[in-house]
């Protein structure tokens, strides 16, 4: 686009003010706009437009608003870019809100005036007439009520009594216009709330009666986990495979907010919560770097081959020849993948990665003299920044010994094919980034003998036996993924095979666990069958359901895992590990809560709206999805920029206002709400449901109009099996919770 | 291989998909299609059976050379006879063959991309419906029969366009694609008139390459068919309703816009090989709009900014060297060009989704981001004027839309006021006719 260099009023002035050029009739005299308003657009502009638009000065507000409400996702994108220009896909360009603002008032103007020349009007007519109109359509019309009247009376079998007299009927004809249709929904979703929350606390309390708090006395594993839902069914799968086996939760990056720049990457990205910004910069370097280039140049030859084929099919003559030569290949190609895609992807792999494997690398973690990057980054971390992060996050998560011979660190992500939204599939931790090299970064720090002699004098004694391991857990196929193994001591071997072998089994179970909710899979499907089929799901062209992501979100559980240990969640609940006996202060759980509130939040909150609204805040169905200049995607030819998430990812959810439940006393959860802004704003705006859980008496109270109330059990009992398998297995929709009676019993010998 | 095995392979080929549209048309509107997986075993089968028949008819093109088919005449009047002719020749079995492959090919695709879709089952219907006309117009040995498989192909495309009806751009975007079509079904049937009023039963069918081999008097001929070429298949002047057909499911665009439907108009034009031969100046009209169309699609195509009407745009500049090959009489070339680049489009359509992972991907690759950084001088003139030029698509769709298609409309309106008054005169009074609304603004 000519001048965008200089922001898009100016490259659309540039556009529209072009002579020679045949446009639409409503844009005529739009050059002699744009000469009369500042050359440079921006807030002057539009300014200027408004002041000589006949808008009343007062009414500004309320034009500006309705103006960008018009296409609010291009509108955000926007903001956004302005506000954020690193996250421009190629490169960026200046992108002012107001600038945007301006042309489409401009624009708006030029529609204007050619309908007022249309009908006849002056323009200061035509908007007068435009505002009678809209004021006439506010008002509800009787029809309406006379309806619901009719439906309500029936509904309640009143039909005879309101016969009897005009007073009666006009009585329950104003009940029924004053409850009106919002409250309803309101008063609807309560009561939908309020269902779920009774049966999510009920089936604590009972576990907790019939369990105890159950814990393995000296763990063979600890495995760390992100907090994400997904990692429930994992985390639970693993337990109950191996039952000495110790598990975590946390956000997951782990505490490293870093900037980080993988090897095959082109630039670097940040991996931690939106919400922060990072101060460090890691890269990811190859142990040889001969290796490295001859890799590095395997690749490139490939890509330049790729490039050069894209590049010649948008030349015109070049482009014929290609079609001609590359359609009978491309044609095969096609064929494989809409049949049979995870051979199509085995192969093809197999071609295009067989004679390369990527080399081994290491992360550049830890800084000599305070080195920094020209953005002003750090290059790694000190050693003393190191430990403060190990400390950090081990406190926080009450894992400060005895520690077990290894200790997983597992960040996850999720790949698959022909989506758009893919990265909506990743570690919200990370800021919707890939949290593996996060996982590697603590573990390497955690292992380090530098930084374990400054943790013991903090207080926390890792032994020589123990050793950190960090992994990589895809979503989507359900494979693991580990770092770093050649480093491992030698005494481990033997755990890390017991380990690997573990998750292994855990992922198979997950995998099973996932397949119930695909309605293309048997409810009743083996396991093995299912690791196929979520395969199969990641490397699919044609899966729009690549996997459900979030979609079952709706418990944040912060506390001790020995509480839930167990309990099968049906991958419903956030599991974030606290305990509230090793934080005396609460300064602990008041940074859990600032760091995992936004990010789970944020994550109900986008399913919640892309589900009840899908058309406003979701974004419709991904069939005639189409990707506009890298940055989104729009509805078939042309529409608004869609926001939210797509109908496929989110049907299955079931919108609930994330039920937050912490191990902490009310009183601590109440002075946290009156000190920190975000958590705060959360709780009392009403966000999320907030929930304390006693950690003396065990007894739970609810955050409701600035007080806790108690929570009443309505015990009604729930269904308790051997195994995870025995309660989901066969069944599609959402479950209830259950005892997974295996865990209780090998809790003592473990 | 007797020759008695054409007609029967051929019955079998469009019995086996109307057999299928039909089950699948009660089913629908009877409320009876509740599994995804009957609907999509009947949609193959059908298509499977037409396969089997093409591989058939293949067979029997190889041995005993190009068939003709008579099956029947409908009616006479006076001299003209309709006769139901169908032709087994190399163009129609090679059409029959990308059809019948690319449609199975979305039928499998679209098992799993439009699972648990509403409109699961009026997609594979249409999908079936959309198979037989492209085999009608593939196997048709009469203009008329033609015509019937270009209709349904053009109605079929309709409807896959406004497939989503919970927005109201798709019907809008549907209803331009429609006006297009009619626009060229004017040239279709006007030349089917012509042609049988020129030469009632002169039709020499097989004759070399092309059905018509009939030479003089036909330039007009020539000229309506390049007409309905030009509507089926987006060429300049009429290129403006293909990006925007881009609304229905992502394999709907991929194999009707993308592939099989746009195809339509070169293959129409090498039936029609024998006219164009004997016209220099039809042979002339179709490269020169086959060229403008390459060059106004790469124009256009380089502005665009979202995958699809890039690769919408790319459809119209390959289109319009295709057309440009039939106008020179490189049919053989034609064919194998429509072949590739249908098998290539599709596939780029149907992974347009991919597009962020797959740019992704290639940059990690090269090492180095993709596109550098746009410099800081001023474009000259030229550059800023050919963007803004092909930003308004050449002003082209403005032009049609509000000097013919409202200057129609308006001619048809103020015909009608006409006949309206001159109805009363007659009458000699004022008859309740009622007045059409003043036509603004239907199509944009």
């Amino acid at each position: 686009m000519p001048n965008r260099q200089e922001g898009f009023y100016s490259a659309v002035r540039s556009v529209l003010t072009t002579k020679k050029v045949l446009r639409e009739p409503w844009l005529d005299g739009i050059a002699s706009d744009f000469a009369s308003f500042p050359e440079a657009g921006g807030v002057d502009a539009v300014e200027a437009i408004l002041e000589t638009s006949g808008y009343p000065r007062r009414a500004w507000p309320l034009v500006i608003r309705a103006t960008l409400a018009i296409l609010p996702g291009w509108a955000g994108m926007f903001s956004k870019f302005e506000r954020e220009a690193d996250k421009a896909p190629a490169f960026a360009l200046p992108a002012k809100l107001a600038d945007w603002l301006a042309v489409a008032l401009l624009l708006d103007r030029a529609a204007i005036r050619r309908a007022a020349r249309k009908l006849g009007l002056q323009t200061a007519s035509l908007m007068e007439e435009l505002d009678a109109g809209q004021t006439e359509q506010r008002s509800e019309p009787d029809a309406t009520i006379a309806f619901e009247v009719f439906v309500a009376a029936q509904a309640f079998d009143l039909v005879a009594t309101l016969a009897e007299s005009e007073e009666k009927r006009r009585g329950f004809t104003d009940g029924i216009a004053r409850f009106s249709s919002f409250e309803r929904r309101w008063i609807l979703q309560l009561a939908y709330e309020r269902r779920h929350r009774q049966a999510t606390l009920d089936a604590m309390i009972e576990h907790t009666e019939l369990c105890g708090t159950a814990k393995p006395e000296a763990p063979r594993l600890q495995a760390v986990f992100c907090m994400d839902e997904r990692e429930e069914s994992t985390r639970r799968h693993l337990e109950e495979y191996a039952p000495g086996t110790e598990t975590f939760g946390c956000a997951g990056f782990f505490g490293v907010a870093m900037r980080y720049k993988g090897l095959d990457d082109v630039t670097s990205r940040p991996l931690c919560p939106v919400v922060r910004t990072p101060q460090h910069y890691v890269e990811e370097i190859p142990v040889d770097r001969e290796e490295a280039e001859r890799y590095k140049a395997a690749l490139r030859r490939r890509g330049l081959a790729l490039a050069r084929a894209e590049q010649s099919e948008r030349s015109l003559l070049l482009g014929s020849a290609w079609a001609l030569l590359a359609g009978l290949v491309e044609g095969a190609h096609l064929v494989a993948r809409s049949i049979a895609p995870r051979f199509a992807h085995h192969t093809h792999h197999k071609a295009t990665h067989g004679h390369h494997h990527a080399p081994q690398t290491r992360l550049a973690l830890f800084r000599k003299d305070n080195e920094t990057t020209p953005d002003g980054l750090y290059r790694g971390y000190s050693f003393e920044e190191a430990a403060d992060i190990v400390f950090g996050q081990l406190t926080s998560m009450g894992l400060t010994g005895p520690f077990a011979p290894l200790v997983l660190i597992a960040g996850h992500g999720s790949s698959s094919l022909n989506n758009p939204h893919e990265a909506a599939h990743d570690c919200g931790a990370t800021g919707g980034g890939r949290g593996g090299p996060n996982a590697r970064a603590f573990a390497q720090m955690a292992n380090h003998p530098e930084v374990r002699s400054l943790l013991s004098e903090k207080g926390i004694i890792i032994p020589d036996t123990t050793w950190f391991i960090g992994g990589y857990h895809n979503t989507c196929d359900d494979s693991m993924a580990y770092y770093d193994e050649d480093l491992v001591p030698e005494h481990h071997h033997q755990d890390v095979a017991a380990m690997k072998e573990a998750l292994a089994q855990a992922c198979l179970g997950d995998a099973q666990e996932r397949c119930r909710r695909f309605e293309d899979a048997p409810a009743n499907i083996g396991r093995r069958e299912a690791l196929r089929i979520a395969e199969a799901h990641a490397q699919d062209l044609a899966q729009p359901r690549p996997e459900y992501g979030h979609a079952t979100n709706a418990v944040c559980y912060i506390g001790r895992r020995s509480l839930t240990r167990g309990l099968f969640l049906d991958r419903r609940a956030f599991l974030i590990s606290y305990d509230p006996e090793q934080d005396a202060e609460g300064a602990v759980l008041a940074s859990i809560l600032e760091a995992a509130g936004p990010v789970g939040a944020g994550i109900n909150l986008e399913y919640y709206f892309s589900f009840v609204d899908p058309v406003k805040f979701g974004c419709g169905t991904k069939l005639p999805h189409n990707i506009s200049g890298l940055i989104g995607v729009m509805d078939g030819h042309s529409s608004d920029l869609r926001t939210g998430l797509p109908w496929q990812m989110v049907e299955i959810h079931e919108p609930v206002r994330l039920l937050t439940i912490v191990e902490a006393m009310p009183e601590r959860l109440a002075q946290i709400a009156a000190d920190s802004a975000i958590v705060g704003s959360l709780v009392g705006n009403g966000w999320i449901q907030l929930v304390s859980r006693h950690p003396e008496t065990g007894e739970y109270a609810r955050y409701h109009d600035g007080k806790f109330v108690p929570h009443t059990p309505e015990l009604a009992g729930f269904p308790s099996a051997e195994a995870s398998h025995d309660l989901f297995c066969g069944v599609r929709g959402h479950l209830g919770f259950g005892h997974i009676q295996a865990l209780k019993e090998d809790t003592a010998r473990a | 291989m007797p020759d008695g095995l054409a007609p029967i392979a051929l019955l079998t080929l469009l019995s086996s998909l109307l057999a299928s549209s039909l089950v699948q048309l009660f089913r629908l509107a009877l409320n009876r299609s509740k599994s995804e997986a009957a609907t999509f075993r009947m949609t193959v089968s059908g298509l499977l059976g037409a396969a089997a028949s093409v591989i058939a008819l293949s067979f029997i093109l190889a041995t005993s050379g190009p068939q003709r088919i008579d099956a029947g005449h409908w009616f006479h009047q006076g001299n003209y006879d309709f006769a139901m002719l169908f032709v087994v020749d190399s163009v129609a079995v090679t059409y029959g063959f990308i059809s019948v492959g690319l449609l199975l090919l979305i039928a499998a695709f679209s098992r799993r991309y439009l699972h648990k879709e509403a409109g699961f089952h009026r997609f594979y219907l249409f999908l079936t419906l959309f198979g037989l006309g492209l085999i009608t117009v593939s196997f048709a040995g009469t203009l008329e029969i033609l015509t019937i498989g270009w209709e349904i192909v053009g109605l079929l495309s309709v409807l896959l366009i406004a497939f989503f009806t919970t927005r109201p751009k798709p019907a809008k975007n549907a209803l331009r694609a429609f006006v297009t079509y009619r626009l060229g079904d004017v040239g279709l049937i006007t030349a089917a008139l012509i042609l049988h009023h020129l030469h009632a039963a002169g039709f020499t069918i097989l004759e070399g390459r092309s059905w018509f081999g009939i030479g003089e008097g036909s330039a007009s001929i020539g000229y309506l068919l390049l007409l309905a070429a030009a509507a089926k298949s987006a060429l300049f002047p009429v290129s403006g309703w293909l990006p925007r057909a881009m609304e229905g499911p992502t394999p709907s665009s991929a194999v009707f816009y993308g592939a099989l439907s746009v195809h339509l108009g070169p293959l129409l034009l090498i039936r029609a090989g024998g006219i164009i031969e004997a016209n220099p100046g039809v042979a002339a009209a179709i490269v020169a709009i086959g060229l403008v169309t390459a060059v106004l699609g790469r124009m256009v195509g380089q502005v665009q900014t979202d995958v699809k009407s890039r690769l919408a745009y790319g459809s119209i500049t390959q289109l319009g060297i295709i057309v440009a090959e039939v106008g020179l009489g490189l049919h053989v070339l034609a064919l194998v060009h429509i072949g590739a680049h249908a098998a290539v489009r599709t596939l780029q359509i149907l992974r347009a989704p991919s597009l962020l992972h797959e740019h992704q991907h290639l940059e990690q690759m090269l090492g180095h981001p993709l596109r550098s950084e746009p410099s800081a001088e001023t474009p000259g003139p030229f550059a800023r004027w050919r963007y803004a030029f092909s930003l308004e698509r050449g002003g082209l769709d403005t032009l049609l839309r509000d000097r013919v298609v409202f200057g129609v409309l308006g001619l048809v309106g103020r015909l009608d006021r006409l006949d309206a008054r001159a109805a009363d005169r007659l009458m000699g009074s004022q008859t309740s006719r009622p007045s059409h609304p003043p036509v603004s603004g239907t199509v944009q």
